[in-house]
């Protein structure tokens, strides 16, 4: 941890990171303190067409409300809360199962390897697109459904990067002396061989939850994304596309909402590599 | 001022590397000259600059160096100044460079043929197809690289380091430089090789008058090959002077120190195998042959190698036994079957009688397992880098069970001279002697019955070597360790080993005491191995007498 919090610090001279750790600070923040700053709750409707700024009460609709009339600041902080929290557990949950099967197919190689990497380029034969939409119209659209999709749909990416860096690591004399010290397979695949794939996999991670971000927001712009009321940018887009162009601030707000947030991601995953590539 | 400037003037060159924060002066006001057909030579020890120097008079710095002082010329002409066809010039017929890696400066994906070819200026503008290819034809004679069509057609990986590095030096000589920078030009080679191409240099500068800057860290093949050296410490010029002062001690104490370093240490130490004849081996080898796979054109299988065939071989419980020969000749390969790291195809490996030549490590028994520890060459590979020294350590000692607690990992650096501070800290934050004697002490935390160093020092400085080796042999003592020492580095064999086996082509074609094989050697093989070292440019221990002293 103390070494994750130095990787931070150290990025401080390098102003394209900085934006890009402000950018992604800023919709954590926005995401934990909806509820206080939130004017209004977000799924009642309160002004159906309200432009941007007009009043309500006395408070004003910042950012107008959508055609069913709720406060669309409100709905896109409230839908950070949903777009994070579903795009941190997806993430995870691909990266612990890619991780995992990168470690087994690197370090045994042989029969392990082969069905783990057959596997792999199954799913990745697949656009990913369909993918989705395959498994969300099999097993139906739910919050869990999409870490499911997600998962299966990221974990053969991140366990290529894994094994072919596990293929490098475990020729090094370091595993070798772990041997000849009687120690096992996973205390070296653990142990000895992943914290040496933090680096890449660091990076690896900040775009690829980007690029989560992304995918939630298209699933919800297909229909296939959380399940109504739950305001999540994607199905805010949708719902406003039909009269996009008489009110462009319905699908304006939640667009620049997703777009900020992944180029943050980037822009991290930027500055991450050069601090990387400097050793 | 005279009417011919020199070949190459620097003046107070500083370079910095990094930025604020992190900046560090590589060099710091180094001034050097080198005249028409000079042979100057440059040591100091890795992160001294010697190599920054080479790279900025070809103002080749890349992106994290800056020149922050001082001014270079080249035949009178500033190098900072250079235009970019200047600069071309400068860099394709005025300095040839040749670098320590020869696999790095080759193209892996073009062929040998058409890296030279491609070389500016190989031939004049009107040259023909033909012209050129004679030219470099009469270059590849030139340094003796004789089968010349074998060679043009091949990539890199099929060459020996040698034939690479004769062919780094031909595409260098083709630009027809009046300066050739070598920096580390024998580093990756073995003993043989760099005695040959140490001798080419000698040769094609003689002939063809080209002036010679050799960094090296290595002095004896400083003074085989330069008339004048400057000595180099942290960035700056600490010592200079002719070859002959420089070797009797010079006017500076890291110069008397650096010297002191690389000549063997008076008397052999060893040498007595009488109270090691008469114990019962601890290995007994007998007939082991191991072969790998040859890639094959396409990348199925193309053939076999054969790295072992039928070795026999025995150690005896805390003696140290020497394996010598020249890299291919299968050392490495015996020392990884012992250890269990591979399994030998046939013959056996019985340890105290147990069989374990075809049983890889995790499938002996736990306590073999334990018994047979290793020190391995390259010191940032054997360490792992993210893990702490004291976890690392700790974990060795607790492989034998028992309990632990900090003051054993304590102990087991200051068994290494290391300050038990150590324990917090990243391999990254040691020096290269501090990570070997952290790897020496890994290996000795099992107590183990045989440890095998394969060339552990050879990736050091020569001043460190000594220090490394005392420390390995008193260990060795203390614990009453076997030692199986592979080296290609004969003039350290005899100074440290008690028995030494003299590996070729997978087999041994002799073996005895020290005083015996190496004092009056039977086989051919042993006497061409013997020649080579005291050629000198060995690489480290070379030379029992300064060059040129009376």
């Amino acid at each position: 941890m103390r070494r994750f919090l130095q990787t931070f610090v150290a990025l401080r001279h390098r102003p394209v990171a900085v934006v890009g750790l402000a950018l992604v600070l800023f919709w954590f923040a926005a995401a934990l303190l909806a509820p206080v700053l939130a004017p209004f709750d977000p799924l009642t409707p309160l002004k159906p067409f309200a432009k941007p700024g007009a009043a309500h009460g006395d408070a004003l609709l910042l950012l107008g409300a959508d055609t069913v009339g709720r406060d669309i600041l409100s709905r896109v902080l409230f839908g950070a809360r949903a777009v994070l929290l579903y795009a941190i557990g997806a993430t995870l949950l691909a990266y612990a199962v890619g991780v995992a099967a990168g470690l087994a197919a690197g370090y045994y190689r042989g029969r392990v390897d082969t069905v783990l990497s057959f596997g792999a380029n199954v799913v990745l034969s697949f656009p990913v697109l369909v993918l989705y939409i395959l498994i969300l119209t099999t097993v139906g659209a739910s919050g869990l459904n999409i870490l499911l999709a997600v998962t299966v749909a990221s974990a053969p990416g991140i366990m290529r990067v894994v094994r072919g860096l596990t293929l490098e690591l475990r020729e090094r004399e370091f595993v070798a002396a772990a041997k000849l010290r009687g120690d096992g397979a996973f205390y070296i695949m653990l142990v000895e061989i992943l914290p040496n794939v933090r680096g890449p996999l660091l990076v690896d991670a900040c775009l690829r939850f980007g690029y989560v971000i992304i995918t939630i927001g298209v699933l919800g712009f297909l229909g296939l994304g959380l399940p109504p009321p739950v305001p999540d940018w994607g199905s805010m887009i949708k719902e406003a596309r039909q009269v996009a162009l008489a009110f462009p601030h319905m699908t304006l707000a939640p667009a620049v909402a997703i777009s900020s947030l992944v180029l943050g991601f980037n822009l991290l995953a930027d500055g991450l590599r050069d601090l990387d590539g400097r050793g | 001022m005279p009417d011919t400037p020199p070949l190459l003037e620097i003046e107070d060159l500083c370079v910095r590397y990094g930025r604020r924060g992190r900046a560090f002066d590589a060099l710091r006001a180094v001034s050097l000259t080198v005249g028409a057909g000079e042979r100057v030579g440059v040591v100091g020890e890795s992160g001294s600059g010697k190599s920054t120097l080479a790279l900025a008079a070809l103002r080749a710095l890349g992106p994290a160096g800056r020149v922050t002082g001082g001014i270079m010329r080249f035949r009178g002409a500033d190098i900072a100044a250079m235009p970019g066809r200047a600069l071309r010039m400068l860099r394709s017929s005025g300095i040839g460079l040749v670098q320590q890696e020869p696999m790095a400066a080759l193209n892996p994906a073009m062929t040998i043929g058409r890296q030279l070819r491609e070389v500016p200026g190989v031939a004049g503008p009107d040259a023909t197809a033909a012209d050129i290819d004679s030219r470099i034809q009469t270059m590849l004679e030139e340094v003796r690289l004789d089968d010349s069509a074998r060679i043009l057609a091949a990539y890199p990986h099929q060459l020996s380091g040698g034939q690479l590095q004769r062919v780094c030096l031909a595409m260098v000589l083709l630009g027809q430089p009046s300066l050739l920078i070598l920096d580390e030009p024998t580093t990756a080679l073995d003993t043989r090789t760099s005695a040959a191409i140490i001798d080419l240099v000698r040769d094609m500068a003689d002939r063809h008058g080209i002036a010679l800057l050799l960094i090296s860290h290595d002095l004896g093949l400083i003074g085989a090959l330069t008339d004048r050296v400057l000595v180099m410490q942290g960035g700056a010029v600490v010592d200079r002077g002719t070859a002959v002062e420089i070797f009797t001690g010079g006017n500076h104490p890291y110069t008397a120190g650096l010297v002191r370093a690389m000549t063997p240490a008076g008397p052999m130490p060893s040498g007595d195998p009488a109270p090691f004849a008469a114990r019962e081996p601890l290995v007994r080898i007998a007939g082991v042959g191991k072969s790998y796979p040859l890639a094959g054109r396409w990348g199925g299988v193309g053939g076999q190698v054969a790295a072992l065939r039928g070795l026999d071989l025995e150690i005896v419980p805390g003696e140290t036994l020497a394996l010598v020969g020249e890299s291919g000749s299968g050392k490495s390969t015996l020392g990884r079957i012992l250890a269990g790291l591979e399994a030998a195809d046939d013959g056996t490996v019985a340890f105290e009688g147990v069989e374990i030549g075809a049983t890889p490590i995790d499938r002996r028994p736990r306590e073999i397992r334990l018994e047979i520890q290793m020190v391995f060459q390259d010191p940032d590979g054997s360490l792992n880098p993210s893990l702490s020294v004291g976890r690392q350590l700790s974990r060795a000692l607790a492989s034998r069970g028992g309990i632990l607690d900090a003051n054993a990992t304590a102990a087991l650096l200051d068994m290494v001279r290391l300050p038990a501070a150590f324990a917090s800290r990243l391999p990254r934050e040691l020096s290269g002697g501090q990570k070997q004697r952290v790897a020496i002490a890994r290996a000795f935390a099992p107590a183990p019955r045989i440890v095998v160093a394969d060339e552990p020092v050879s990736a050091l400085d020569a001043s460190l070597r000594r220090d490394v080796l005392d420390l390995l042999r008193r260990l060795q003592k203390d614990y009453g360790t076997a030692l199986l020492l592979i080296s290609h580095d004969l003039t350290l064999v005899r100074w440290f080993a008690d028995r030494v086996a003299v590996l070729r082509d997978g087999a041994i074609v002799e073996s005895g005491p020290v005083r015996t094989v190496l004092g009056s050697p039977r086989h051919a093989y042993t006497r061409a191995l013997l020649a080579a070292a005291l050629e000198g440019g060995s690489a480290g221990f070379g030379r029992s007498e300064p060059p040129g002293a009376p």
